[in-house]
């Protein structure tokens, strides 16, 4: 067995090596464009463009910490629960899903690293402007969700893309007394 | 290790360990700070027949498949709620208050919890009492929730190996087995429903009877005390913060006995140099305890005859006195003169006086306390009785103590007598069923032969969470829940508490109180019983006292001074008994308490606070036997006492006098689980029952040779600084009062007289954290080093990683012993009477850091706010930040702990705002970087500024001592500001300017 595996390791390992860097060098950020089939295909454009429903309707945890959150399904009940596109296949399989006590098994789009540590909360409050609709503080890092039939990830979300807006932003009027920093501790700890 | 080597040549004023020559700090001296692991690789790797030219093509081979990880992001899903309760927001913690109540103790908590899973247990910051006081061992309480060993399920014996049942048919086995004579054997218990419950299941029929014991002899002691002195079955409630002058007799108040954390808040708060405001700490004692390293004068008696010392002071005292008239009580102490007490203790006569003119002066204004098991030297509560003695004769009952609104007033406590008989009993065939509820009769009361009775009962229904010892015998297990599991109630102090449950029972398990209920067959719940029982003391609706967690069931009262019965002291002996060979004293140890605990593998790692031992027990001897033996370190002795002997390693322990040896209960259980069985020795089983009693302290002992030794894996010398002068500064208040910056004198001077710096300063804004802690109020219970565990995710490495020391503690209590000068060092050769210093040492987060500058890969750094950050993810394992650092605060983690490692459903103990860090990485204290974070993210939500002391580190959360203030430095009316340039403020190794963001505070004794 051992032996197996050395052999298959010293053919393997230079074929690997070599393809390994290349895709490194030449792939595209992967992340840009994901845009997986989510269980039930629900349209952000129907809802947030054409109804017009505010994101924190559904992503209520938006402004108060960490996670925005993906709606607990009894949020989507508060409208399908009754006769509202009760006709549609997908809306079906959501009440179905709903009345067996569970909800469908989102598949997470926007997804950082694990060492990375995100708040919502404070960028939406330096973002938001009184009055204005909550998509409008989104829009920077997720991209015009409102006009979307499926959620992709337009921008690439890496540590570049985070550390641009802090040190190019933490010095105008509006963003100065918010404590923008760089500190690798912002993010990782 | 060099410094080590230096105390034998020069005089240091301070020394970290004690110069007797140990084998078994060879593996660690050898190793140095960062024992290589290649070695080890390499030896396993020749073990297994690989070449070099093999093992390279492994591991390209695993290298370039790590590689093909990183191709494809992985696919991470989101399950929401169904039903999102209401106000409950994933990503942020909700706190709930609870009480835990144990045998011994009651705990006011507040329960963290995340996405409805219990995280983190604190104190409660809002009790009048408390004040967020908490122990380690409450804190650890969170790995009993999610220990994988406990019983999942009833179990009935078949045979000799133990099969699952419905609880249905567990119940009413039970039930069927309850129809016999049964006695009901439990510990002593605060809870109001639990005693009914269980006064009813016992009076239901006349062959049932019940036995309370208490075998670590702090509550019992007291009950037989106080019922012997005032003929009254309550524990009163102790006021060290109105106490001036403190005499400990063998009471581990700031460790073990009764409620630690509560007595060190009292104590603290009296401890206050600049106010002025300082009381005396006197301790008495056999063993070296927290309690006697803090004290301010401490007396190293012979294990056992701080009763002699009692009855001695009493003698002097006695003239002038209230009892001076009670002919019964001055002959019970005539006999006890200043050199009868002289020969007895070890004590000089002149010290004897001193102590008696001194108590004198402190009349009404003093409060004298003894018990636990180093206590117990009757079995009938004799120390008590001469406490309360004490207290009588200075005027101090009813004004430092009072039984007005009691600390205990549960279930009553059974005689020695009484438990031998339902031991005969039991053997005898007598009593058919026993019930064991909760406790460990088989472990904790060897010494009365329980054991062997035992196994003549047919039915022995066993209560409890885990198969201990005395499950292992019984023939039907109940599993109880845990606290967080369950609904429950106590009363203690003139509080009523309510123990709500913070998550749905993880095992099919059910809480005491419903198992109570469900014998007795009445269809109650424990929640409605909960509830009708606190309408008895709460008046503000169930929903208010389910909030608050608590509420005042009467007014601390000190009341009026009671009537000492003097025939409590009738059988103390006419004269005091000599010293000499060797005695023995029981103790319970801060890590491991009674012993309930001792699977949790945190609880066997943390350090002891003096000792530093992890792992196991010892036999604590006194420097003088060790040298007069040619005993080291870790060399195995046959201890006897009666004729049973068990083995056990030595430990040198200065502060011990000639002929005393100690050992700490809750060791040596043979079954428990994973972690905590057949670790160290039971000492119970030299508890002597000649008397009839269990006694657990002064037992005459010999101790022989026995062959080899062990591996001793105490930390007391990993990690040292590099140098030992001027770390731990301390002076007297005498001093400290003619000179503010007294204790001061060994500060080192910079090269040049200056600091001068290579690199421009930091600018901080708006925040830039610091922490102070005050060394006269540290006590070295070690419940932050707890806490720092629990809190960021630290793993435990087990006893072999100990030995080369690999401890993974972010945060570390140094102990020190101290000679004021070289005469008293001389004087005192056989070290009985050291001075002890603690020092909490975690990441000193410097300004001007040498671990910041060394790192190649910029993995750690400074933040804006003052922080000196980790990014694990950046780490690559040089290790060159941790030779850097003078504070020898760095880990690094050597093997993976976590992942793969954990046993379902330990994983949700895990702290999700932290970072599981993987092999590979440096590991330190991030100053709690998550709290801070969490913090500043909700005041800039709300859009305001943080206010000093809304941060709180998970160290300064759980400190009952009030020792560590953290806050904004640059807040100029900070706490932590005014007390950075309070005169008594210095930082460690401060003239190599590093500025570290930690300062100390000198440590004030007052002397008198």
């Amino acid at each position: 067995m051992v032996n197996k595996l050395i052999t298959a390791g010293k053919i393997l390992a230079p074929i690997i090596l070599i393809g390994g860097i290349a895709g490194f060098l030449f792939a595209p950020p992967k992340q840009v464009g994901y845009a997986p089939e989510q269980p039930i295909p629900y349209n952000h454009q129907l809802h947030a463009g054409e109804y017009g429903i505010d994101c924190q309707y559904c992503h209520s945890g938006v402004t108060l910490g960490k996670k925005a959150g993906v709606p607990a399904t009894n949020v989507c009940m508060n409208c399908h629960g009754g006769i509202v596109g009760a006709a549609k296949p997908d809306v079906k399989k959501l009440k179905s899903i709903y009345n067996s006590g569970k909800s469908p098994e989102w598949i997470r789009v926007h997804n950082l690293p694990d060492h990375v540590r995100f708040s919502h909360g404070p960028h939406i409050k330096a973002l938001l402007k009184e009055g204005a609709p909550t998509k409008e503080a989104c829009v920077a890092c997720h991209g015009d969700i409102a006009n979307m039939p499926v959620v992709t990830q337009v921008k690439s979300l890496n540590m570049g893309f985070c550390v641009n807006c802090h040190r190019n932003h933490r010095d105008e009027d509006v963003y100065k007394s918010k404590g923008v920093s760089v500190s690798c501790n912002v993010c990782h700890y | 290790m060099s410094q080590a080597k230096n105390a034998k040549t020069k005089f240091t004023q301070i020394f970290r360990s004690v110069e007797v020559e140990s084998e078994t700090d060879k593996r660690w001296e050898e190793a140095g700070e960062f024992p290589a692991s290649v070695r080890e690789i390499m030896q396993r790797g020749a073990d297994a027949g690989l070449t070099r030219k093999n093992f390279m093509a492994l591991m390209g081979a695993s290298l370039s498949m790590a590689g093909l990880n990183c191709f494809k992001s992985p696919i991470e899903k989101i399950v929401p709620y169904v039903n999102r309760p209401v106000g409950h927001v994933p990503g942020i913690a909700k706190y709930y208050a609870t009480v835990k109540a144990n045998a011994v103790s009651v705990a006011p908590v507040l329960v963290k919890t995340r996405e409805g899973k219990p995280l983190k247990i604190e104190g409660h910051d809002d009790h009048p009492l408390y004040r967020g006081a908490i122990t380690g061992d409450t804190v650890a309480t969170i790995w009993d929730l999610y220990d994988p060993d406990r019983v999942r399920a009833p179990q009935k014996k078949s045979g000799t190996a133990f099969a699952e049942i419905k609880w249905e048919e567990a119940v009413k086995t039970a039930v069927s087995a309850l129809e016999k004579s049964t006695v009901y054997i439990g510990k002593t218990n605060f809870s109001p429903s639990e005693n009914a419950t269980i006064d009813r299941l016992v009076k239901a029929s006349a062959n049932r009877s019940r036995v309370v014991y208490d075998p670590t002899s702090s509550i019992g002691e007291a009950l037989k005390g106080e019922k012997a002195s005032y003929g009254t079955n309550v524990v009163p409630t102790y006021r060290f913060d109105t106490a001036d002058l403190i005499l400990s007799l063998e009471a581990d108040l700031l460790g073990t006995w009764l409620q630690p954390e509560l007595y060190t808040k009292q104590f603290s708060s009296k401890r206050d140099p600049l106010a002025g405001n300082m009381n005396r700490l006197i301790v008495a004692e056999a063993n070296m305890s927290v309690t006697g390293s803090n004290a301010d004068d401490r007396y190293a008696l012979v294990s056992g005859s701080h009763i002699s010392l009692a009855l001695g002071l009493a003698n002097l005292l006695l003239p002038g006195s209230a009892l001076a008239g009670n002919a019964q009580v001055r002959k019970a102490v005539e006999n006890y003169t200043a050199s009868a007490v002289s020969a007895s203790t070890g004590l000089t006569e002149k010290q004897i006086v001193s102590l008696a003119e001194e108590l004198k002066k402190y009349k009404g204004r003093s409060l004298v306390v003894s018990g636990g098991a180093s206590a117990a030297v009757d079995g009938n509560g004799i120390s008590q009785v001469v406490a309360n003695l004490l207290n009588t004769i200075l005027g101090n009952d009813g004004k430092t103590l009072s039984s007005a609104t009691p600390f205990y007033s549960g279930a009553n406590i059974t005689s020695d007598t009484e438990i031998k008989k339902v031991i005969s009993d039991i053997a005898a065939g007598k009593i058919e069923t026993v019930v064991i509820d909760r406790a460990n009769p088989v472990y904790e009361l060897e010494a009365l032969g329980f054991q062997e009775a035992l196994s003549k009962a047919k039915n022995v229904i066993f209560l409890g969470t885990h198969i201990n010892d005395s499950a292992a015998l019984s023939s039907l297990i109940l599993p109880v829940s845990h606290y967080l599991e369950s609904w429950s109630d106590a009363e203690s102090n003139g509080y009523y508490y309510v123990g709500q449950p913070a998550i749905r029972t993880l095992f099919s398990t059910k809480s005491s109180l419903d198992i109570l209920l469900s014998l007795l067959g009445d269809g109650q719940s424990a929640n409605a019983l909960v509830q009708s029982t606190s309408q008895r003391f709460n008046k503000a609706g169930w929903n208010a006292l389910l909030a608050r967690g608590f509420t005042e069931s009467s007014k601390l009262n000190t009341g009026a001074g009671r009537t000492f019965n003097a025939a409590a002291l009738s059988s103390v002996a006419a004269n005091p008994p000599k010293a000499g060979g060797y005695k023995l004293s029981l103790y319970s140890s801060v890590a491991l308490g009674d012993g309930s605990g001792a699977n949790i593998s945190f609880r066997q790692e943390l350090p002891d606070p003096i000792s530093k031992m992890t792992w196991g027990n010892y036999l604590a001897v006194s420097v003088a036997d060790a040298r007069a033996n040619g005993w080291k370190m870790g060399k195995n002795v046959k201890i006897t006492a009666e004729g049973k002997s068990i083995e056990a390693p030595v430990f040198v322990q200065p502060g011990l006098r000639k002929g005393s040896v100690a050992m700490a209960i809750g060791y040596g259980q043979k079954n428990l689980g994973q972690v905590g069985a057949n670790i160290g020795v039971n000492a119970y089983s030299l508890a002597s029952a000649k008397s009839g009693n269990m006694i657990t302290a002064g037992i005459p002992v010999t101790v022989e040779d026995a062959s080899g030794s062990s591996e001793m894996a105490t930390t007391q010398k990993h990690y040292e600084l590099a140098r030992e002068r001027g770390l731990v500064r301390s002076t007297t208040l005498q001093e400290f009062q003619k000179n503010p910056r007294a204790g001061h004198e060994h500060e080192e001077v910079p090269h040049g007289g200056k600091a001068k710096g290579l690199y421009t300063a930091h600018k901080y804004t708006p925040y830039q954290w610091n922490m102070n802690i005050d060394l006269s109020k540290c006590t070295g219970c070690s419940a932050c080093v707890v806490s720092c565990y629990s809190e960021n995710n630290i793993p435990v490495v087990g006893k072999d990683q100990v030995l080369v020391g690999r401890e993974m503690s972010w945060m570390r209590i140094d102990r020190y012993y101290s000679y004021q000068n070289e005469d008293q060092a001389k004087a005192d050769p056989d070290m009985v009477d050291p001075g002890v210093y603690f020092q909490p040492v975690m990441c000193q987060h410097c300004e001007n850091a040498p671990c910041e500058n060394v790192c190649p890969v910029g993995a750690t750094g400074h933040s804006d706010d003052g922080l000196n950050y980790m990014s694990y993810n950046r780490c690559i394992g040089t290790r060159y930040c941790a030779n850097d650092c003078p504070f020898k605060v760095r880990r690094f983690n050597y093997f993976e702990f976590w992942e793969g490692k954990l046993r379902d459903p330990e994983q949700f103990a895990l702290n999700p705002d932290v970072t599981v860090r993987s092999r590979g990485v440096i590991e330190k204290c991030s100053f709690c970087q998550q709290r801070i974070a969490e913090k500043r993210q909700s005041a800039k939500i709300a859009g305001r500024q943080l206010s000093d002391g809304e941060i709180k580190t998970a160290c300064q959360q759980a400190c009952p001592a009030d020792a560590i203030v953290f806050g904004n430095i640059q807040d100029k009316e900070a706490k932590v500001t005014k007390l950075k340039e309070d005169s008594r403020a210095y930082q460690l190794l401060a003239e190599t300017n590093v500025k570290p963001a930690v300062s100390y505070m000198v440590k004030i004794r007052n002397q008198g």
